[in-house]
């Protein structure tokens, strides 16, 4: 049976039940909707290249976790993707650095649309001759990302950022990378990941939440598997890899991030904390109310663009601030004097309150979103917490708590800071 | 459940209100409803980023942030849209719904009051906007028409409306161009603020879970200074023009490493027409979804686009194919396109291909009803349009198009101008740089 949870603070509430082949399901109920939306991940993404199969470590090509997702709707009996399409839903999938999730909403046709999820991801289908073939859609792809500037510069703040962690890697590895995966990797790949121990189903719509686990239950193997272990490499100091990297782009105006490194996250509820605490910390610091943005939005410095947040990984966690502007460098003076004068001087009462007041509200109204609302249940899941509890978790935060994060953090050992300038070209210079 | 009431505030002053209980926020918008013009689309643009820096109450952004933060995060942003050749501007807003704000002090009223001063109460200087946010405003509205160029998708797109619209003023574009932005400065904008303030149509929103008397009063409230003259501005979309014999042709080279061909037709259809939901089926099987002709044969089966879709101006009347390729496939893909608009329009697609194109779109209008920018997008759309059809109710007509409906629609396209965005092939240069470099030194 699904335990039902009533999450009042939220207004929501969340089915729970953890199948006996170690699957967990949620099932956010939302009357009233008219779409429904399933998301089934691995906890498996782009870093993980490096693992234990039956007893034995294995290292894989840069670029494999993504090359499986997109291998992954091949069936037998033809592609997954257009046969969702086929029946009115949109589907899509998305690998980041920790995760791979296969997803869809649709308005009619919900139960069948999710056996077939959970058949087409659960089977591994996989011939040379379609891995082959890919190499050329990937290789395409691959082209395109790195010719967008917004993927090069977050890339670059990682390369700053990190010595040797595998965020370092892209996730869609390289047109050398992926030419060495053969059907054969992409077999132990989801040999290692794709058992329903290490994976997450989470829906959010008006369904019936027993359906769910009775399809579920039906579609998916009935035994446990054992977890496979992974390998990150040794942990990494606090110190920022590189102070300063550039690139020239084909672009109008340059952008920058500059990021600091962060404490990697303990697994369980305080991994949330450690989320909220840096989450509230960036805004203090440079977000729309901060004295340092009016500063640098009055002086011309910054625009709308400009944004702060902070990210985290598994062995990886960083603050990251940036957006289009003229000069770079002067920005990032700025934030480094005002970090340490925040340092010195630390926060407010009055803005304490306030930042936690506007973060805790932009939290329960991003709920609105579905797939927002199940990447949080799964990142939860696969991090060990219940992400509706973090009414809860925000109230146990206190001011002291966001200043011995920053006093930890806004340091320019910590500190790297990554720009992509326009190419200059020589009729532009008249 | 959801009730939509429309109703008048004041002359001129609509108000458009959703009680729903579905979502964690309330949504709000206030906007100005004007004609589009060449001379006034920068004016129109630049003003609610220039009102959004501050207002009497807050007058830094730094203040109305941490106003906002009170509000638990709310969010006011500056907005400007194009409808055919309607323009609108002012603000969207998001904030906590007042069901889930735990200190139980409901953000209806001040969200209100926040909306209405933005718009009528800004922040001034001898009875003028702030010169200071006017050239700060001025310089990132034109750092933004400038980086229009940075996304060759939507550049292509645009570059095609200028040519095909040119005499129209649907060529203008939404934020307006170099040259009318240079002319702003702070005594011409004031002028044409109080201008706009008491001429133009007035249309506000809200959706969430409060009562609509209480909306009403609210925004009542808040509108209670807005100066309305007798005069008002006169909106309508020239959409009757039909194509010429000749299908112009535009192309224009630039430093890019994939072709884009756009093309552009005249349907003679808009919001307004009878044969509108037939419009809309007959996009979906021809080229508005991953399983229409464009997509599944130009780029699948012969490989010969990265993508290739088709888009609808409802209240134009027109239609758009977009495409990607490389620079030797243009007349290839060009020829493929054209086919496959043939094929629609002689019926050559299955029952089932029907059925799917009708559900996809049926869906998607029903989904409009799960999230509130997609509403008060839509009933901006019925306002500008003086339609007050509900989405429901055009999911259920979409549901009643024939085979042949679809054949008819289809037929009525007729094609007007093609633009090609090539490769710098020799050293000529290319005219749209050029004009963008003297306007830089100029500035």
């Amino acid at each position: 049976m699904m335990e039902r949870v009533n999450f009042p603070r939220l207004a929501e509430t969340c089915y729970f039940e953890r199948l006996e082949n170690g699957l967990p399901i949620y099932v956010a109920v939302k009357p009233e909707f008219e779409k429904s939306y399933a998301f089934f991940a691995t906890s498996y993404g782009g870093m993980d290249m490096r693992f234990q199969l039956d007893g034995k470590w294995e290292d894989t090509p840069a670029g494999v976790a993504h090359y499986l997702e997109h291998k992954m709707f091949d069936m037998p009996d033809g592609n997954a993707l257009m046969q969702l399409s086929a029946s009115g839903a949109s589907p899509n999938a998305f690998t980041s650095s920790a995760l791979t999730a296969y997803h869809f909403e649709c308005t009619r046709h919900f139960e069948s649309n999710l056996r077939l999820l959970l058949t087409f991801v659960s089977t591994p289908y996989f011939t040379q001759e379609s891995v082959n073939k890919e190499q050329g859609i990937i290789g395409q792809e691959i082209g395109m990302i790195e010719d967008n500037p917004g993927w090069q510069l977050f890339h670059l703040l990682l390369e700053g950022l990190y010595d040797h962690h595998p965020l370092r890697v892209s996730v869609a590895g390289s047109q050398e990378s992926i030419s060495h995966i053969t059907a054969e990797t992409l077999e132990h790949c989801h040999r290692a990941f794709y058992h329903p121990g290490n994976m997450v189903l989470c829906i959010a719509g008006d369904v019936d939440p027993e359906q769910v686990s009775a399809i579920a239950r039906m579609v998916l193997p009935a035994q446990a598997r054992e977890q496979a272990a992974k390998d990150h490499g040794a942990p990494e100091t606090m110190n920022a890899a590189h102070f300063h990297l550039s690139r020239a782009m084909e672009v109008s105006t340059s952008d920058f991030l500059l990021g600091f490194k962060a404490e990697p996250h303990e697994a369980g509820k305080n991994a949330l904390r450690m989320e909220l605490i840096g989450e509230l910390a960036g805004e203090l610091f440079c977000g729309t109310s901060s004295a340092v943005y009016q500063k640098l939005y009055d002086e011309g410095l910054i625009n709308k663009t400009f944004g702060v947040g902070y990210d985290n990984y598994p062995g990886a966690a960083f603050l990251l601030m940036g957006g289009e502007t003229d000069n770079p460098s002067k920005v990032v003076d700025l934030l480094l004097e005002e970090g340490e004068r925040i340092r010195q001087q630390g926060i407010s009462d009055e803005a304490f309150l306030r930042c936690k007041r506007a973060c805790y509200g932009s939290r329960v109204r991003s709920l609105n979103s579905f797939e927002h609302c199940c990447v949080q249940l799964a990142k939860g899941e696969f991090k060990g917490y219940h992400y509706y509890h973090f009414p809860e978790v925000f109230d146990s935060i206190t001011k002291d708590d966001v200043e011995q994060f920053l006093n930890r953090v806004l340091t320019k050992e910590r500190a790297a800071f990554a720009e992509i300038l326009p190419k200059t070209h020589g009729k532009d210079q008249l | 459940m959801q009730d939509v009431s429309r109703i008048e505030l004041s002359p001129g002053v609509g108000l458009t209100c959703i009680q729903t209980k579905k979502f964690k926020s309330s949504f709000w918008s206030l906007r100005l409803i004007l004609p589009l013009k060449k001379e006034t689309a920068a004016f129109n643009a630049v003003l609610p980023r220039v009102l959004r820096r501050g207002t009497v109450h807050y007058p830094t952004m730094e203040q109305l942030s941490a106003a906002l933060d009170e509000l638990y995060g709310g969010v006011i942003e500056p907005t400007v849209t194009k409808r055919g050749e309607v323009q609108s501007f002012g603000f969207v807003a998001t904030f906590l719904d007042d069901g889930l704000v735990p200190d139980d002090l409901p953000l209806l009223d001040r969200a209100a009051r926040m909306m209405g001063d933005l718009l009528l109460r800004p922040a001034t200087k001898n009875g003028r906007l702030r010169n200071d946010y006017v050239v700060s405003e001025r310089k990132n509205l034109m750092d933004d028409i400038r980086s229009s160029v940075n996304d060759k998708r939507q550049y292509a797109r645009q570059r095609l409306t200028e040519e095909m619209c040119a005499g129209e003023a649907y060529g203008v574009d939404r934020l307006g161009d170099l040259s009318s932005a240079k002319k702003i400065g702070v005594v011409k904008l004031t002028q044409h603020y109080r201008q706009v303030l008491s001429t133009a149509r007035v249309e506000a929103y809200y959706c969430g879970s409060a009562d609509p008397k209480r909306v009403e009063q609210a925004w009542r409230e808040a509108l209670m200074e807005l100066p309305r003259s007798n005069e008002r501005c006169e909106l309508s979309t020239d959409w009757r023009k039909t194509a010429g014999d000749e299908v112009r042709r535009v192309t224009e080279h630039l430093d890019v490493t994939q072709g884009k061909l756009v093309m552009g037709f005249r349907t003679g259809c808009t919001l307004n027409s009878m044969g509108y939901p037939a419009m809309v089926v007959a996009n979906a099987i021809f080229g508005g979804l991953p399983t229409s002709k464009l997509f599944q044969n130009v780029r699948e089966r012969l490989s010969l686009c990265y993508y290739a879709s088709s888009v609808t101006d409802k209240h134009k009347g027109l239609l758009f194919v977009q495409s990607g390729m490389k620079f030797e496939d243009f007349e290839q893909a060009e020829t493929e396109i054209l086919a496959q608009l043939e094929a629609v329009r002689e019926g050559d697609f299955s029952e089932s291909d029907l059925q799917a194109a009708k559900d996809a779109v049926s869906s998607t209008f029903r989904t409009i009803l799960d999230s509130q920018s997609a509403q008060e997008d839509y009933w901006l759309s019925q306002a500008v349009s003086e339609l007050k059809l509900t989405p429901q109710e055009i999911s259920s007509a979409l549901e009643h198009v024939t085979r042949e409906d679809a054949m008819r629609s289809a037929s009525q396209w007729k094609l007007d101008t093609v633009y090609y965005l090539k490769g710098l092939e020799q050293p000529a240069v290319e005219t749209a740089q050029v004009e963008i470099a003297e306007e830089e030194v100029q500035a």
